[in-house]
C-alpha cells in the first residue's frame, strides 16, 4: 500500500538552485529523506542490480502529514458582484453541452454550471444539471431553498440554451432548457416556473464560480463540478442590464477569463479546463481557433481535471556545487513505505562540459504519467499478449483517481486527457517501478527503462551530462551547443517544436546524434508558456487511446496544430533516419546484420562484433529488438545516404503496424506473417560533418548490461559513442546512394 | 458469450498444451483464436495479476470494471512464478468458457523449480 507520495517543484536544477519537495504521508507517519543519485532503477535479479548513491550531508527527519488533492476544474471570478443590482431579481443565460448528463454530480447534489453563493453559508443561487431532472436553478435563502428544474433530462453531447430568472416582486423562479437541435421522439426542452418566496441569502463575500460551487472547506476547495462544455454565461439584473458577460473566446491561450460587462468581473481558470474548444456555432469550416476565435467560445470542464496538487512544501534543498550531473531523487522512507521523487542535476554553467549529453525525455514521462490503460481499457491484455501485472502504485492509482491520469487516458466523461503535469505525484516516473508496457522480464518503461542507459554510461566510464526535455524546450540549441554528441533515450515519443528545432540546430553545427530507443520524435506536444511542467497534447488525425474532436486539433497553448510530426511535415525519419512502424509488448527478439553493415563507412561500429546476430538477450522481453520499432523509409525523409545496418526478425503476431503506417486494414498484418513490422538499426553522415545512429527499438537499452556489459549491444553502442564524441568530422560518401524503403 | 462468437471445443486440447508449453511468445493460429475468445470478457471481474514482491511473488486479482474501484486480490491464490500465474488464469478462463474441467495431465505444476528468479526474460 502506498502511504508516501510526493513531487518536486522542479524537474531540472543546478548548483545553487533550491528545490522544494512536497509530500503526503497518508498515515501521518514520520519519514526520513535523503538525496540519492539514481544509477540503475531495475530490481530484476537477472540484471546488474539496483543502484542508488546517497549524497552526503542530505538527511531530513520529517513528521509527515497527509495532503489532499482536490481535482476538478472551474472558473473563479475574483471580484465582488454588485449584489444591490440584483435585489429586484436577476437572470442568467448560458450555453451548455453536457458530457455526463446522467450524473447528479460527485456527491449527488448536482453538477453546477454557474453559482453565486456565500462560501460559508451557501446562501445564493446556483444553476446546474442533475440527471433525470435536467437543468435546475436553486435559490438558497437563510432558512429555506427553492429549486426549479426542467424535469426532462439533457442529452449527452448536445447543445442547450439555458435561461433562468428570479423575480423578487412576483416571487417566481423560472427556467428554460432549450435544445439547439431537437431530436424526434425525445422531449428534452422545457419551460418551468415555480413560486419562490425565498430570496438568495448572499452577502458581500459571495463570489461567482463557473462550473462548480464554493465550499466551506476552503477558499480553493470547490464542489459540485460540472462535466461538459459551457459557453457565454451572462448575468443580468432584473431590468435586463448586463452585470457580467464572460467571453471564453478571449484569451484562449491563457488562464484569464474576460468579463465584457461594466463591472470587470474578470476571473481565472482553476486546474486548467480545456480551452480552444469548439462552441455551439462552430460550423466545420474552421480548423484553427486563431482563425475564428468566436467559434471557439467554449470551455470543457471535468470533475477530474488536475494540474497542480498545490501541496505545501515539506523540505527544501539547495543544490551544492560539485555534484555530478545526473538523475537524482529525494528518497523518502517511513515505517511502511518508500518513495523517490526524481529530478535532474545539470552541470553548472562555466564549469566545463562533457562531450556527451543524455537527454532525459521528461515530456514523454509526462505523456505517460499515471497511466491507467490496463486498469480502464480492455486493450491491454491483447496489446501485450499476457495478463497485466499491477504493482502497489497501480492499485493505488486505480482507486485514487484524483492523482490524475496520462495523455493516453480519458476523463470520466470519456473525453481524452489533453493536459498533463508533474506538479502532482507521478507514480510511474520512479526508480523500481515496473510497467505492464515494459515487456516480459524487467518490465521497465520510460524513466526506469532509461536508467539502463545511465547504468551503462556509468559502467563504461563515459563523461556525460544529463538534461531534460524541459531544458531543451526552454533553452533550445543553447542547451545542446556545449555538446558534440546528443544521446536520446529509450522512448522519447513526445517532442515540442522548440525541441525539434534544437536538434536541427545541433545537426547544423556538425553535431552527432545517437538514439538508443524506438518510436522517437513522434507526437507534437506544447509546454505551457508560463507554467513549467505543464504540457498539452492534441492527439489528432490518427489518435491513440482517444482522438481529438473535430475542429479541436490546435493546441490551446500557443495554437500549434497537433498530431504526428510526420503529418506536420517533420517526420522522425529526417532526424533519426527511421520512424515508428509498429509495436508489440510480449517478447523481444534480435537483429540480423544486413549487407550495409559491411560498408567501410561503418567498420568502426562493428569493431569486435562477431556473427550476424545482435542482441538475442536482454532484460526487456529477452532481446534487444522489441516493444516499439522504427524503420527507415526514404519516402518519409530517411536521408539517401542512410545505411541499414541490421534488421530485426522473429517477432510474434502481437507485433502489428502502427496506425500511421496502416492506411487500410487487411488480414495477416502480424509480424509473424508479414515482414512490415521490423526494427532497423540505421546510420548516416550529415553534410555538416556529423552523423546519426538510431537503434529503432525500445528494448535496446535492456540488453546493454548482459554478460557483465560484454556483449554485442554494449560493444556497438560503445563504438558509436566513442566515435561520435571524437571531433574528427564525418564525411559524406562520394557516390549518391539508393533510396531506402520497404 | 455472444451468439455469433466461435466456441471453444473442449475436446481440442492441442492449443491448451501449446499454451502450457509457451504461455508468452509465438502462438499457432488455433491458440491465437482461443486466446482472443478467452480474453474478450468485460473489464468487471476480469483476471489480472497483482505483484506482491517484485520478481518474487504475485497474487491473482480481479478488475472491478468500475472507475475508482481498484482491483481486488483473490484470496489465497499466490504465485512465485509469473508463467504459472499466466497458466492459472488461462486455465480458469478455459474451464469457465467450456464448462469443462481440464484433464489430469494439466494438474502438475508448470515446472518443479520456478525459473523467473534467475532468467532474464522472466
Amino acid at each position: 500500500m502506498k502511504t508516501l507520495l510526493g513531487y518536486a517543484d522542479q524537474i531540472s536544477v543546478t548548483a545553487g538552485d533550491e528545490i522544494a519537495f512536497r509530500v503526503s504521508s497518508e498515515t501521518a507517519e514520520a519519514y526520513d529523506a535523503t538525496i540519492v543519485r539514481i544509477v540503475n532503477g531495475d530490481l530484476n535479479p537477472a540484471g546488474s542490480g539496483y543502484r542508488e548513491e546517497e549524497v552526503s550531508g542530505t538527511a531530513w527527519h520529517i513528521q509527515g502529514r497527509p495532503q489532499k488533492i482536490h481535482a476538478g476544474s472551474c472558473i473563479v471570478v475574483d471580484a465582488a458582484v454588485p449584489l444591490e443590482r440584483l435585489a429586484d431579481g436577476w437572470s442568467v443565460t448560458l450555453l451548455a453541452r453536457p458530457t455526463l448528463p446522467d450524473s447528479s454530480g460527485q456527491d449527488g447534489t448536482g453538477q453546477v454550471m454557474f453559482s453565486l453563493r456565500d462560501r460559508m453559508s451557501g446562501g445564493g443561487m446556483e444553476i446546474g444539471i442533475k440527471g433525470e431532472e435536467g437543468a435546475y436553478v436553486t435559490v438558497q435563502g437563510s432558512q429555506a431553498r427553492v429549486t426549479c428544474a426542467a424535469g426532462v433530462p439533457m442529452r449527452r453531447h448536445e447543445w442547450y440554451r439555458l435561461r433562468v430568472a428570479f423575480d423578487a416582486a412576483k416571487g417566481e423562479l423560472t427556467l428554460s432548457q432549450a435544445a439547439l437541435e431537437s431530436c424526434a421522439g425525445i422531449a428534452d426542452s422545457a419551460d418551468v416556473t415555480v413560486a419562490c418566496s425565498v430570496e438568495p441569502a448572499w452577502t458581500s463575500a459571495a463570489r461567482i464560480i463557473i462550473a462548480a460551487r464554493a465550499t466551506a472547506e476552503g477558499e480553493t476547495i470547490f464542489g459540485g463540478f460540472y462535466n461538459g462544455k459551457l459557453e457565454a454565461p451572462c448575468l443580468l439584473d432584473h431590468a435586463g442590464a448586463v452585470i457580467g458577460q464572460w467571453d471564453f473566446s478571449i484569451g484562449i491561450d491563457g488562464q484569464d477569463i474576460c468579463d465584457q460587462g461594466p463591472f470587470h468581473l474578470h476571473g481565472h481558470t482553476w486546474q486548467m479546463p480545456g480551452r480552444a474548444m469548439t462552441g455551439h456555432n462552430w460550423n466545420g469550416s474552421i480548423r484553427a481557433w486563431q482563425d475564428a476565435p468566436e467559434q471557439y467560445g467554449a470551455i470543457h470542464f471535468h470533475e477530474d481535471d488536475i494540474i497542480d496538487a498545490g501541496w505545501a512544501t515539506d523540505f527544501s534543498w539547495q543544490v551544492p556545487p560539485g555534484l555530478k550531473s545526473g538523475l537524482y531523487a529525494a528518497r523518502l522512507r517511513s515505517a511502511t513505505d518508500e518513495d523517490h521523487i526524481p529530478f535532474v542535476i545539470r552541470r553548472t554553467a562555466g564549469t566545463g562540459h562533457a562531450p556527451l549529453v543524455f537527454v532525459l525525455p521528461t515530456a514523454s514521462y509526462l505523456a505517460y504519467a499515471n497511466e491507467h490503460l490496463a486498469i480502464d481499457a480492455a486493450l491491454a491484455e491483447r496489446v501485450h499478449d499476457h495478463v497485466p501485472v499491477f504493482g502497489a502504485s497501480d492499485v493505488f492509482l486505480a482507486e485514487r483517481r484524483e492523482f490524475g491520469a496520462s495523455l493516453y487516458d480519458r476523463h470520466i466523461d470519456g473525453s481524452g486527457i489533453m493536459i498533463s503535469s508533474r506538479l502532482r505525484p507521478v507514480l510511474n516516473m520512479r526508480p523500481k517501478y515496473q510497467s505492464w508496457l515494459g515487456g516480459t522480464g524487467s518490465g521497465l518503461w520510460q524513466m526506469n527503462a532509461d536508467t539502463h542507459i545511465i547504468d551503462w554510461l556509468e559502467h563504461e566510464g563515459f563523461d556525460y551530462d544529463i538534461i531534460t526535455d524541459e531544458d531543451l524546450d526552454r533553452e533550445g540549441i543553447k542547451a545542446l551547443s556545449p555538446y558534440r554528441c546528443v544521446m536520446l533515450a529509450s522512448h522519447p515519443e513526445y517532442v515540442s517544436t522548440r525541441m525539434l528545432d534544437a536538434l536541427a540546430a545541433h545537426r547544423a553545427d556538425g553535431g552527432r546524434l545517437v538514439s538508443l530507443g524506438g518510436n522517437a520524435l513522434y507526437w507534437r506536444v506544447v509546454y505551457h508558456p508560463i507554467m513549467p511542467g505543464v504540457m498539452e497534447l492534441r492527439r489528432c488525425e490518427v489518435g491513440n487511446g482517444w482522438i481529438t474532436d473535430p475542429g479541436e486539433s490546435c493546441h490551446a497553448f500557443g495554437g500549434e496544430y497537433g498530431g504526428l510530426w510526420e503529418r506536420i511535415g517533420r517526420p522522425p525519419h529526417e532526424t533519426l533516419g527511421s520512424g515508428f512502424i509498429g509495436q508489440g509488448f510480449d517478447k523481444c527478439t534480435y537483429f540480423r546484420r544486413q549487407a550495409d553493415s559491411y560498408n567501410p563507412r561503418v567498420t568502426f561500429i562493428f569493431d569486435g562484433i562477431e556473427g550476424d546476430i545482435i542482441g538475442d538477450f536482454g532484460l526487456i522481453g529477452g532481446g534487444a529488438a522489441g516493444i516499439e520499432l522504427d524503420r527507415a523509409n526514404s519516402a518519409k525523409g530517411t536521408p539517401l545516404n542512410t545505411l541499414v545496418l541490421a534488421r530485426s526478425e522473429g517477432h510474434t503476431n502481437t507485433y502489428l503496424p502502427s496506425t500511421c503506417a496502416l492506411l487500410i486494414n487487411y488480414a495477416g498484418q502480424g509480424a509473424a506473417q508479414s515482414d512490415l513490422v521490423r526494427a532497423e538499426i540505421v546510420f548516416f553522415e550529415t553534410a555538416e560533418g556529423g552523423a546519426v545512429f538510431s537503434t529503432g527499438s525500445i528494448a535496446w537499452s535492456g540488453s546493454l548490461s548482459h554478460a557483465d556489459y560484454d556483449n554485442s549491444v554494449s560493444r556497438m553502442t560503445g563504438n558509436v559513442v566513442r566515435r561520435f564524441i571524437d571531433p574528427a568530422p564525418f564525411e559524406l560518401p562520394a557516390s549518391a546512394a539508393r533510396p531506402v524503403s520497404f | 458469450m455472444r451468439a455469433n462468437a466461435p466456441r471453444i471445443d473442449p475436446a481440442d486440447l492441442d492449443p491448451v498444451r501449446e499454451f502450457r508449453a509457451c504461455p508468452i511468445g509465438l502462438h499457432s493460429p488455433a491458440l491465437e483464436a482461443m486466446l482472443n475468445i478467452l480474453r474478450a470478457g468485460t473489464m468487471g471481474g476480469k483476471y489480472c495479476i497483482i505483484c506482491l514482491e517484485p520478481h518474487r511473488k504475485w497474487a491473482l486479482g480481479r478488475l472491478s470494471g468500475i472507475r475508482g474501484v481498484p482491483p481486488e486480490v483473490v484470496p489465497a491464490v499466490e504465485y512465485d512464478d509469473l508463467e504459472e500465474a499466466e497458466w492459472d488464469v488461462f486455465r480458469r478462463r478455459w474451464e469457465a468458457e467450456t464448462r469443462t474441467r481440464l484433464p489430469p495431465e494439466f494438474d502438475a505444476p508448470l515446472r518443479e523449480t520456478p525459473t523467473n528468479r534467475a532468467g532474464e526474460s522472466r
